[in-house]
């Protein structure tokens, strides 16, 4: 990591030429989604059977997804990052419209009495997921453009996005959006006592909103004692404690959690690293975020040999993006973090964010192809 | 982008990445075996193991009440609340096929069309009931489970249930009595048999300890017995298969034929006191007791009072005898006529007066004005000390649940017009196992046994219990027994239905016919007819009383249930080959 990174826009102009996609990282992601679809199938026989009568429904599902994804994975591994940088305001501008439609009485799915998502059918879409990607490339882009905003400028953009994210209201989501934004802005340089403010106020509003409101207060206090009220508040926190603590070193063995028969809740979404958790034990967890940290190590290592500051940044915003949102979901099933309801990137059940993270790995992908091999060399 | 700020990045997530596995690692390892043990206990559930209940034998050893392997079913209705549509449509239909195919002798008068609908109601009712969970169906064959299944519903769980299973069908109904659900839902015995053995019968449920689902469903993995189950008692009856048949269709066949509301019959067998039949009618099925009203539970033949009448008057000419205050050729000195006892005028059945009869000739002209005389020369003191001897006033102890014990008037409130009604038998209550037990001690020489229905109580070659030989207090001198039973010989060879009598038997009987006492007056239309009586007489093999209330065809006994009692004598002393 002691390569030097050429300045903004004063580097070659000149596009290295195109290359092979990063096959390590391809295969990296492989594993990932393949683990992700063997822990659904084995988590989900119970629920899919009692809910649904058919013990494979969630995994026919997410493998449907999975297609998909993989479709447009290598849709956007083909297109190339220049238009997406020609078209990233747009983009951003459209992507906020159906976050906005959630804002029409009636529209949209309310679960929990949160309303995060549209029943398109096939898929309950989730267009914070759209948000965050528009939002990544947008911010990557106003980076590195000629007429340079501050970033109090830039913060009031984001201040769009994110009140309505708030309004559904998505709390995780937000955290989520502000801090791969807050991401681009620490590795495009800029200041960094105004960046120092910006965390500031930014965990002040986070305070202030948690305990303004009695359900995430509720969670907070579920961390510090997640026995205090086991059969109702903190129900979900005690049973991913439970759920830990019957995998011991080895785990009780593939396809033998007990914690499935619907003890804990989200068994095959928000909770679903705990049931791996309990069927191959601390060292089953441990290897297998060893294998993530690398996924994301790799990751970051597209970003810092990409050819340009904007392929960088947007490299380097996507990669925060998973890294986070594993670290959100992370906290919450170790009971170090308030639950929010994140899905781990490509394990979690569901198709939004599944689609989406696929989408962008393929961006990913694409900048992989103009690797910068020269400063490897140097270094 | 400089390399320093993504060197930090980098750190800072390791930092997390480090925090986390901590955190993984404590709950893990460190709290591992305590979250462990506690994760088990809300996951191990203690369920009781139901013990088969006991079975019940005949004493030739046919089963009266075996077991069989049925299904409950029922719902977890929070997981499915789309179901609540569904069910009362699919369901209703194989809930009445399998009601029909249990039914023993299906009625006509069932349409299917409408049992269905009142499932549908019932479906309907407890869907409505708030609860989560539901019981849907008890009683489910087999068959009707795979049906069930077959169509493919979530949430729908089945128990194993044992239930009762009758070979037998309806037979002595009464005498068994049947098993029901109590308060909280769990099988119990009652009336009968399985009331009084309830506890015998039942045994004690093991516990087993199960792994189960948040909501209850047994995940199939080890289970482990915590208490073991012991298994009910098996009762013997004294009660003969071929009796019982016997006496249920004569029973049925005399109360069609003489138009009787309804009757109950009873057999003993003299010496040991054991049931060998008894039954009543109309009774019901005790394999759905629920179809029948509650009234039909009830064993007549233990529970009913009813006025004697004249089968009564053997008893107080034995009292009579045994005190010496006569003997049998004692004349009546006061039979020409009607006797007025306060404002009370006592008549003959017929009207008819005999003066100077014997005492053997009262019994056979069933004489009240005879027995009004028997009853003054024992006096008070004797009659109503003779009335406690003979076991009236109190329980017979007989082993069924549901006995009455009738009791009698305290001494002071014995007039002398009631002296006089009591000694051919009216004006006091008494139940039928009562009167056959006092007339047993005619047969046996005197001893006044205790009636018992169930002979030995065993478990698995093992027997717990077996019915004591004793043949209780001796009440009557062997003198006496061989003049009353004369006296009753007699009777039947000279008595009013001596034409309905086998010839080849030699039968020691009385017949009676009571007036049915309504809000404080007799009916004079309405009467209950008796038999009793015991054969063969020299060696008697069991007493029988039968009885018809209200026979509409004949008021009288010796016209009624006399011929009902010879039918069944007849039938009998083949079957016993008794010559």
């Amino acid at each position: 990591m002691t390569a030097h990174f050429p300045k903004k826009e004063t580097g070659p102009k000149v596009k290295p030429a195109k290359g092979k996609i990063d096959k390590n990282l391809l295969i990296l992601l492989s594993i990932l989604i393949l683990i992700g679809l063997f822990l659904i199938g084995d988590v989900s026989l119970i629920e899919a059977e009692v809910k649904f009568g058919d013990r494979f429904h969630f995994l026919k599902r997410q493998s449907t997804w999975v297609i998909i994804g993989s479709g447009l994975c290598f849709l956007t591994a083909k297109i190339d990052y220049s238009v997406i940088r020609k078209f990233a305001r747009p983009f951003f501008i459209l992507s906020l419209f159906p976050l906005l439609l959630l804002l029409i009485p009636g529209v949209g799915v309310t679960v929990y009495g949160a309303k995060r998502w549209f029943d398109l059918g096939f898929i309950n879409f989730q267009p914070v997921e759209l948000v965050k990607l528009s939002s990544i490339i947008y911010f990557s882009s106003l980076a590195v453009s000629e007429e340079k905003k501050t970033v109090w400028q830039q913060l009031i953009i984001l201040l769009i996005p994110g009140l309505l994210v708030l309004i559904e209201p998505d709390f995780g989501s937000l955290v989520l959006l502000v801090s791969s934004v807050g991401l681009i802005w620490f590795l495009a340089e800029e200041n960094l006592i105004q960046l120092f403010l910006l965390i500031v106020s930014g965990l002040l509003i986070g305070g202030l909103l948690i305990f303004t409101s009695p359900y995430r207060t509720e969670r907070v206090m579920g961390l510090v004692n997640p026995f205090h009220d086991p059969q109702d508040k903190s129900y979900h926190v005690y049973q991913l404690v439970l759920t830990l603590g019957s995998g011991g070193w080895f785990g009780r063995g593939m396809g033998n959690s007990r914690q499935k028969y619907q003890y804990l809740p989200e068994a095959t979404t928000d909770s679903i690293v705990a049931l791996m958790a309990e069927e191959f034990g601390f060292l089953g967890i441990f290897l297998f975020l060893l294998l993530f940290a690398l996924f994301v190590f790799r990751c970051f290592r597209v970003a810092r040999l990409a050819p340009d500051p904007f392929c960088q940044l947007l490299a380097a915003g996507i990669t925060g993006l998973i890294a986070f949102q594993s670290i959100i979901n992370l906290g919450a099933v170790a009971v170090l973090l308030p639950l929010t309801g994140m899905p781990f990137p490509f394990i979690s059940y569901g198709g939004s964010s599944l689609i989406t993270l696929m989408t962008a790995m393929g961006i990913l992908f694409n900048i992989s192809r103009y690797q910068n091999k020269k400063w490897l060399k140097k270094s | 982008m400089k390399s320093s700020r993504l060197l930090l990045l980098l750190l800072s997530l390791s930092f997390c990445l480090l925090a986390i596995l901590t955190r993984f690692f404590y709950w893990q390892v460190v709290a591992g075996d305590e979250l462990s043990a506690t994760a088990q206990k809300q996951r191990f559930k203690t369920v009781e193991v139901s013990a088969p209940r006991g079975k019940i034998y005949t004493s030739d050893n046919y089963p009266m009440v075996l077991n069989q392997n049925l299904f409950s079913l029922y719902l977890y209705l929070p997981n499915c609340p789309s179901l609540s549509r569904e069910l009362p449509e699919k369901l209703p239909p194989i809930f009445v096929s399998n009601f029909l195919a249990q039914e023993a002798s299906p009625s006509a008068d069932l349409d299917p069309e409408v049992l269905i609908e009142k499932e549908k109601d019932k479906i309907n009712q407890s869907l409505a009931s708030g609860k989560n969970w539901l019981i849907l169906k008890r009683k489910l064959s087999l068959n009707s489970k795979k049906e069930i299944e077959d169509l493919n519903l979530n949430c729908l769980s089945f128990e194993s249930e044992n239930f009762r299973d009758y070979p037998e069908g309806s037979m002595s109904a009464q005498l068994l009595g049947f098993v029901g659900f109590d308060k909280n839902g769990s099988q119990k015995g009652y009336f009968g048999l399985e009331g009084f053995y309830d506890q015998q019968l039942s045994g004690l449920p093991g516990l087993m300890v199960e792994e189960k689902t948040l909501i209850g469903q047994p995940i199939f993995s080890e289970k482990r017995l915590k208490e073991s189950v012991n298994s009910g008692m098996n009762l013997k009856l004294y009660l003969d298969r071929v009796a019982q048949f016997i006496l249920e269709e004569e029973l049925k066949k005399g109360i069609g034929l003489y138009g009787a509301v309804s009757g109950w019959g009873v057999i003993l067998d003299p010496l040991s006191g054991g049931v060998l039949a008894m039954a009543g009618f109309p009774n019901y099925d005790p394999g759905n007791y629920n179809q029948f009203s509650g009234d039909l539970f009830s064993n007549p033949a233990v529970s009913e009072g009813f006025e004697p009448g004249s089968i009564f008057k053997p008893l107080i000419m034995a009292a009579a005898l045994e005190e010496k205050v006569l003997r049998p050729e004692t004349k009546c000195d006061r039979c020409a006529g009607p006797r007025k006892i306060g404002d009370y005028e006592i008549k003959t059945w017929n009207e008819k007066y005999h003066p100077d009869s014997t005492m053997t000739e009262v019994i056979q002209n069933s004489d009240n004005i005879g027995m009004v005389f028997v009853s003054e020369k024992l006096g008070k003191e004797h009659l109503l000390s003779w009335l406690k001897k003979f076991g009236f006033g109190e329980k017979t102890g007989i082993d069924l649940q549901g006995e009455a014990g009738l009791p009698i008037r305290s001494d002071k409130d014995w007039y002398p017009v009631d002296l006089a009604t009591v000694s051919f038998g009216q004006g006091i209550l008494v139940t039928p196992i009562q009167i056959t037990r006092a007339f047993s001690a005619l047969a046996n020489q005197g001893w006044l046994i205790k009636p018992k229905v169930v002979q030995k109580i065993w478990l698995e070659d093992k027997d717990i219990f077996l019915a004591e030989e004793n043949r209780g207090e001796r009440i009557i001198s062997p003198n006496v027994s061989e003049e009353i039973k004369k006296m009753l010989i007699n009777a039947v060879e000279n008595g009013e239905a001596k034409n309905f009598k086998p010839a080849r038997l030699v039968i020691a009987g009385k017949t009676g016919t009571a007036q049915i006492p309504i809000s404080g007056h007799y009916d004079q239309e309405k009467t209950i007819a008796s038999f009793i009586g015991f054969t063969p007489a020299d060696n008697p093999k069991f007493v029988m009383l039968i009885s018809l209330r209200e026979p509409s065809s004949s008021p009288w006994g010796s016209e009624t249930a006399a011929p009902v009692w010879f039918n069944i004598a007849n039938r009998l002393t083949y079957y016993w080959q008794l010559f």
